[in-house]
């Protein structure tokens, strides 16, 4: 009797624990202890920033009819002349003056490009639009017929001219705004607008023989007061070449990857709910999220490696 | 006498006199735990710097150009035919180094670019923990692919694996996209938290991105045969460079293995001196066992004369006092094993390796058996008549 109830004992005794260890196995998975954040919505802009140097808009550079010397000068750099003002007085230029002429033809290529216009006098230069006079030549030099010796710009209209990198011209666009400052002009910035990019890269070489970057070149017409600017100033151009009105962005930490696919997980109802997306822009703290996750929704941040699709999770602060 | 008796007869004698006791097992505690402690933080040491150097990932040796002469650049063509030429070479791996930064997004690190190509994971220990390393046929085609630290990963983009993501990598005065193929552990991790905040991140890119085949390399990586001997492989490398390849510049092998190798064994050497130095803690305290023993043996020669009179023999008091030294440094020595024991955990989250506990107490008893020696051999030896007229 005694031996048949250790039996009975011992037989529930080990049904219970069987039964204990199999509800032990087959238990929920505790809730994991996560953080969220929700997903926001902001408008996103894309720029890209370049050096350049600013310059007249419309500057007109005048060339002698003959080689000639300068025997009198009537007006000066920064002065404002009228059209048709006699600005040199010129005198036929002795023989052999090659020399001169090379020298004039190097200067005049360091000049930016601009409008050329001939002299109708072979005796004086006049102005042939007005404006200011933004580079003379001297008393007793020699000019070159055909090689400008002169420039006159209306400062009222500047531009610049930027060389971008070859890696940032395939997003450049003519219309585009931009931002300008100079260090020169303090802390202002200047509104702009890219006119032209140009269709050739240019890859400058030094003199040693090294190349440098490819850039293109590019024209940004400035708009609004631009008086504390001058032609010549080095310029820093921030052209806006992407705008994303109300795109979805959430905290860099919320983007995982598996594999070589982003994911963000989501809490909905309770449950870690994995969602496949596709990035944008990386902001200074947010990322943007171009399809996968809608405005509002509760991301997980910095979720971990053993975090999977259907885990419940616990919310924390 | 019985076993047991003699036991009771030590530990009722220890009780007799409980600050004496108390005193000789502080003094076994502390020994023994300052050993222990010594022991674990100096191999928990010697661990994390085995493992800290692992990470670096260097090993072999590597071969460089030291000042300027006429010759031939120690070009990358010249390396690959050093594993033909010379014997003992498994692989043979150059390197170019260039400095420029890394940008994503907003964020933006220095970092150093080695031109590296498919060799690399056979000249260097890198832990791959996302993607893989550069192929060959990445290697050959200059693919603008990179394999970067995940530090660097993690500064950039906020975690580890960004495999496929891509980087602007400012290089020579020019900004260029790299997609990123692969992450691996950063070797500058091995720095410790401060100084790997200054070493630039390493960002591994294909050889003929940085350099031609024919340009000079900054360093060669060559990983040896096991069996090599890498003291005779290094004057071949040298004979074989300066006289066959005329290169321009004094060559330097330098053997990494072997300062790796060197570093452990100072690190050994360290612990090792260390433990010496604890364990004169434990021979001082097992001199006051000694004294204390030896005053407790002349306290009790009344009661040796009376135990040697009713039958007791020399061997029955000799294992008396053994056992009651024994037992004063087993008390002492469980005592501060388990305070050191409690207190690594508790600084340090340290679990001391159980065998090295086990050792220092069985090292402390038998240590204080040995102490209790000349006395017991001492008392052992009394008239009995003497013994009793004292």
């Amino acid at each position: 009797m005694r031996n048949r109830a250790r039996a009975v004992l011992f037989t529930t005794a080990a049904l219970l624990s069987a039964m204990l260890a199999w509800a032990w196995q087959n238990r929920p998975p505790a809730a994991e202890s996560v953080q969220t954040a929700a997903a926001t919505v902001q408008d996103i802009y894309n720029s890209v920033t370049f050096s350049g140097t600013v310059e007249a808009a419309d500057a007109t550079a005048l060339c002698p009819q003959t080689n000639a010397v300068v025997a009198a000068v009537h007006t000066a750099v920064g002065e404002t002349v009228e059209q048709g003002e006699v600005l040199c007085t010129l005198a036929p230029a002795a023989d052999g003056g090659a020399a001169q002429a090379v020298q004039a033809a190097w200067e005049s290529l360091q000049e930016t490009q601009g409008q050329t216009v001939t002299a109708d006098d072979d005796a004086v230069l006049r102005a042939p639009v007005s404006g200011t006079v933004l580079s003379l030549p001297e008393i007793g030099e020699t000019v070159a017929a055909g090689l400008p010796c002169l420039r006159i710009a209306d400062l009222g209209r500047l531009r610049v001219r930027a060389q971008a990198p070859e890696l940032y011209a395939g997003s450049l666009e003519s219309g585009q705004r931009a931002n300008v400052t100079a260090s020169a002009a303090g802390e202002t910035v200047y509104g702009a607008r890219l006119d032209r990019v140009s269709p050739v890269a240019v890859r400058a070489v030094s003199l040693t023989g090294q190349s440098g970057e490819a850039t293109v070149e590019a024209l940004l017409s400035l708009s609004g007061d631009t008086g504390g600017l001058r032609p010549g100033y080095s310029a820093t151009v921030k052209v806006f070449t992407d705008f994303h009105p109300d795109a979805v962005v959430v905290p860099h930490e919320a983007v995982c990857q598996r594999g070589e696919q982003e994911y963000v997980f989501c809490v909905q109802d309770g449950i870690a709910v994995q969602c496949a997306v596709t990035t944008g822009y990386m902001l200074e703290t947010v990322t943007e999220i171009v399809d996968g996750v809608s405005a509002g929704a509760a991301v997980i941040l910095s979720p971990p490696d053993t975090l999977t699709d259907g885990t419940p999770v616990e919310v924390t602060a | 006498m019985r076993m047991v008796d003699l036991l009771r007869l030590a530990a009722g004698n220890l009780r007799e006199n409980p600050l004496r006791t108390a005193l000789c097992a502080l003094s076994v505690a502390v020994g023994a735990g300052a050993l222990l402690l010594i022991a674990a933080i100096g191999l928990f040491g010697q661990t994390q710097l085995q493992a800290a150097l692992r990470t670096i990932g260097v090993s072999g040796l590597t071969v460089y150009l030291d000042g300027h002469g006429s010759g031939n650049p120690l070009s990358a063509e010249l390396a690959d035919t050093l594993a033909q030429a010379v014997s003992g070479i498994d692989t043979v791996m150059p390197i170019k180094a260039k400095t420029g930064s890394v940008r994503a997004g907003h964020a933006s690190e220095n970092a150093v670019f080695l031109g590296a190509d498919e060799r690399l994971g056979e000249v260097m220990q890198l832990e791959v923990l996302a993607g893989s390393l550069l192929s060959a046929r990445q290697a050959d085609s200059a693919q603008p692919v990179a394999v970067i630290g995940d530090e660097l990963a993690l500064a950039l983009y906020g975690r580890v694996n960004i495999t496929g993501r891509t980087i602007l990598l400012h290089l020579d005065g020019r900004d260029q996209y790299f997609t990123v193929c692969g992450v691996v552990r950063a070797q500058t991790s091995a720095l410790g938290g401060a100084l790997s905040s200054f070493a630039p991140h390493l960002v591994y890119l294909p050889y003929s991105c940085l350099a031609t085949p024919q340009q000079n390399a900054d360093q060669v990586f060559v990983q040896c045969s096991a069996q090599s001997d890498l003291d005779t492989v290094s004057g071949q490398i040298q004979k074989y460079l300066t006289e066959r390849g005329k290169v321009d510049g004094t060559v330097r092998v330098q053997n990494m293995t072997g300062m790796v190798d060197t570093a452990g064994r100072m690190a050994s050497l360290c612990v090792l001196l260390f433990l010496a130095v604890g364990a004169v803690t434990l021979i001082v305290a097992l001199i006051g066992v000694l004294c204390s023993m030896l005053a407790a043996a002349h306290e009790k020669t009344a009661e040796i004369g009376i135990l040697l009179a009713i039958g007791a023999q020399p061997r029955d008091v000799r294992r008396l006092f053994l056992l009651q030294s024994a037992l004063l440094c087993t008390a002492g020595a469980v005592c501060g094993l388990a305070l050191s024991g409690g207190l690594l955990y508790a600084a340090a989250s340290l679990v001391p390796d159980w065998r090295i506990a086990a050792a220092l107490l069985v090292l402390s008893v038998c240590c204080g058996a040995a102490a209790g020696l000349l006395p017991a051999v001492r008392a052992a030896r009394l008239d009995p008549i003497d013994a009793m007229r004292n």
